[in-house]
């Protein structure tokens, strides 16, 4: 397969040619327009749902006032709620325009909106009873639990929202392995599926409301069938129709191996150069757990390439995997892809294990000699992974290719030690324009470690590059 | 979003929040009368009311619905300035004691009837406080008023309180 010499790589034709120009980034954004006015109408349509519905009229007294406020945080954070798992349905209408990235991103800020909300119902209502009924909190909520109906689901599930939310914040994720964390997270579902009968039983805002029994159903079965079709049933039609099992792992460095995979219908694979999959190696102990890895070779039609690198995780299992085994894939994903390029010129940046969906990008991208400049960050020359496929790409397609090598410059840069003849160090950004001119009327890609990747994307917008030709992605999983 | 799709957006919502609102204070009700669970619906002059003793003969009389403007003071209604033949009767029902919200309550009230036509009703105990709750007797009242007797539906969150009320009415409506 691939064990060859360097000359007789087998590169992908490249893309003929591609669209550029401005109108491209404009589509994107009046897209992005609609989906996000969508998602505010629905957000608009349970507030005046609630005000036609007479819901401000009476508020008179302190109770009446507690029992708006109650209804009030309850349909909204139902609606903010839906949104937020329609956002990591991966529906492709949502990854189009967004990425996979930028609706995780999504997802999580409005995680803890969601909660309070919620959480000021459950308060709200609490509070209500307790004066109308004349008794204290702890009386109340014992009422609520045993007496009213549906109420003790509701109570159990609010309890399971919070700890699901608790067990995302930043901190926690640190303290937990991923089992722990993602079993707590599965648990939001039944969360959402415990509050469902009290908001019939006992609401106020759906019992007995066609219009709005309607709307509400027509929401939870949309939200629900897309996470079942995207979330669940694509990937594992997908998973059985490819069969991929894998093929042959190569060392690609002291720490990187490529592990080539093999299957049916790798002529109609639907990734493109950039793109990721998760991957679930089919163990019994391992399927459960989904990993994100970009391809590293353009789809070739003969195989998958994914070249992976030894984080000290499950990665490092990830690596040991014996030739033969079954090989789940979810995707393709992400728009680190020529899809969003609008420039002629290209400046392609990646650092360490960033490397595979550069070295995609770079074989496949439309491009004639000299549009491209490539610059790879690595450790030391002789132990970086894919140089050598790098180096022949961009000597065949005639691209620049910058290999910066050897430690860290001063102050976070994201380039090597350099000291000129007088003892002087340039700037980041000078560097950077020495290397690739064009980097203002340039698309930039980047790809690397989170804090290495921050420190570049300052140097480029330093450098003038307009944001909208700066691609980075975030594995914000 | 871009800017000025912001800005319109923006706009809009606020002119359809302030819409809607003012339709919710416009509102009669945030409580409505469900639908009766029995077959005839409220077409409400004409149909015999299968649970009272009422056989619709009486319904030339040119009375008005005295409507129970305001009887969730439990004011009496005049009842005796009625501007028909037929002589009005008032009687009192049993007391239902019943549980809603939590709360004991007791439910007491007065039917007058016109000849064999229910023309007022009153509630002189277990009538709901505070907030919307105030509007629950009035519709109680004429509710049971139009269906001619307890044939109505339920509204919605004050169950218990219309059973109650539906109790005392047949109670009420036994005596005559």
């Amino acid at each position: 397969m691939t064990n060859s010499p360097q000359s007789q790589l087998h590169l992908v034709e490249p893309n003929k040619q591609v669209r550029i120009g401005e109108r491209k980034v404009v589509r994107v954004k009046r897209a992005q327009d609609i989906i996000e006015t969508i998602a505010w109408s629905i957000v608009l349509a349970v507030l005046v749902m609630f005000l036609i519905d007479g819901g401000l009229k009476y508020v008179t007294d302190v109770p009446s006032a507690l029992n708006a406020v109650s209804r009030v945080t309850s349909l909204l954070g139902t609606a903010l709620l839906l949104i937020h798992m329609l956002l990591v349905a991966r529906v492709p209408w949502i990854d189009k325009f967004y990425g996979h990235d930028g609706a995780t991103v999504a997802h999580k800020k409005l995680g803890k909106p969601v909660m309070y909300f919620i959480a000021a119902h459950f308060l709200a209502s609490l509070i209500e009873y307790s004066i109308t009924n004349g008794e204290d909190l702890v009386a109340t909520l014992f009422w609520f639990i045993t007496d009213v109906q549906d109420m003790l689901l509701a109570t159990i599930g609010f309890v399971l929202m919070v700890a699901v939310v608790v067990t995302s914040l930043n901190f926690a994720r640190k303290a937990m392995s991923y089992e722990a964390w993602f079993f707590v997270h599965l648990l939001s579902y039944a969360s959402v599926a415990a509050a469902i009968p009290h908001t019939i039983t006992a609401g106020s805002d759906i019992a007995g409301k066609p219009v709005q029994t309607t709307i509400w159903v027509a929401l939870y079965l949309f939200v629900f069938l897309n996470i079942l079709w995207f979330r669940v049933w694509i990937p594992i039609r997908k998973s059985f129709r490819k069969r991929l099992v894998l093929a042959q792992s190569v060392r690609e460095s002291s720490d990187t191996t490529s592990l080539y995979l093999t299957g049916k219908h790798l002529d109609k694979i639907e990734a493109v150069s950039g793109q990721f999959y998760f991957l679930r190696v089919m163990t019994p102990s391992q399927w459960w757990r989904p990993h994100p890895f970009s391809i590293s070779a353009a789809p070739n039609g003969q195989y998958l390439r994914f070249t992976i690198g030894d984080r000290g995780d499950d990665t490092k299992l990830m690596q040991n995997i014996k030739p033969g085994t079954a090989i789940a894939i979810e995707g393709p994903y992400g728009l680190f892809t020529e899809e969003r390029r609008t420039k002629e010129k290209v400046v392609l940046i990646a650092s360490g294990i960033g490397i595979p969906p550069i070295r995609t990008l770079a074989e496949s991208m439309a491009a004639r000699p000299g549009d491209i400049t490539v610059i790879y960050r690595v450790r030391s020359a002789q132990d970086a992974s894919l140089l050598g496929e790098m180096q022949e790409v961009c000597r065949r397609r005639g691209f620049q290719l910058h290999v910066i090598e050897g430690p860290r410059g001063p102050k976070n840069s994201w380039l090597n030690k350099q000291v000129n003849a007088d003892g002087s160090e340039l700037p980041d950004v000078a560097r950077l324009v020495m290397m690739a001119p064009h980097v203002s009327e340039a698309d930039v890609y980047v790809c690397g470690p989170q804090v290495w990747t921050e420190s570049v994307l300052k140097s480029i917008r330093k450098a003038g590059t307009p944001a909208d030709n700066i691609h980075a992605e975030e594995y914000a999983w | 979003m871009r800017k000025a799709t912001k800005n319109i957006v923006g706009v809009l919502s606020l002119g359809v929040l302030a819409t809607s609102w003012s339709i919710g204070q416009a509102a009669e009700s945030g409580l409505v009368v469900g639908a009766p669970a029995a077959t005839n619906a409220a077409t409400s002059e004409a149909t015999p009311e299968p649970t009272a003793s009422a056989s619709s003969e009486a319904t030339a009389s040119a009375q008005p619905n005295a409507e129970p403007s305001s009887s969730a003071s439990a004011k009496p209604t005049p009842t005796k300035t009625a501007t028909s033949a037929a002589k009005s009767v008032t009687k009192k029902s049993d007391a239902i004691s019943y549980v809603a919200e939590k709360r004991q309550g007791v439910m007491q009230i007065s039917v007058t009837k016109q000849g064999s036509t229910i023309t007022a009703i009153d509630i002189l105990s277990g009538g709901t406080e505070g907030g919307q709750w105030a509007t629950v007797p009035d519709l109680l009242a004429q509710a049971a008023i139009d269906a001619q007797g307890s044939n109505f539906g339920n509204i919605s969150r004050a169950t218990h309180t219309t059973e109650a009320f539906k109790t005392a009415l047949e109670t009420a409506l036994a005596k005559f």
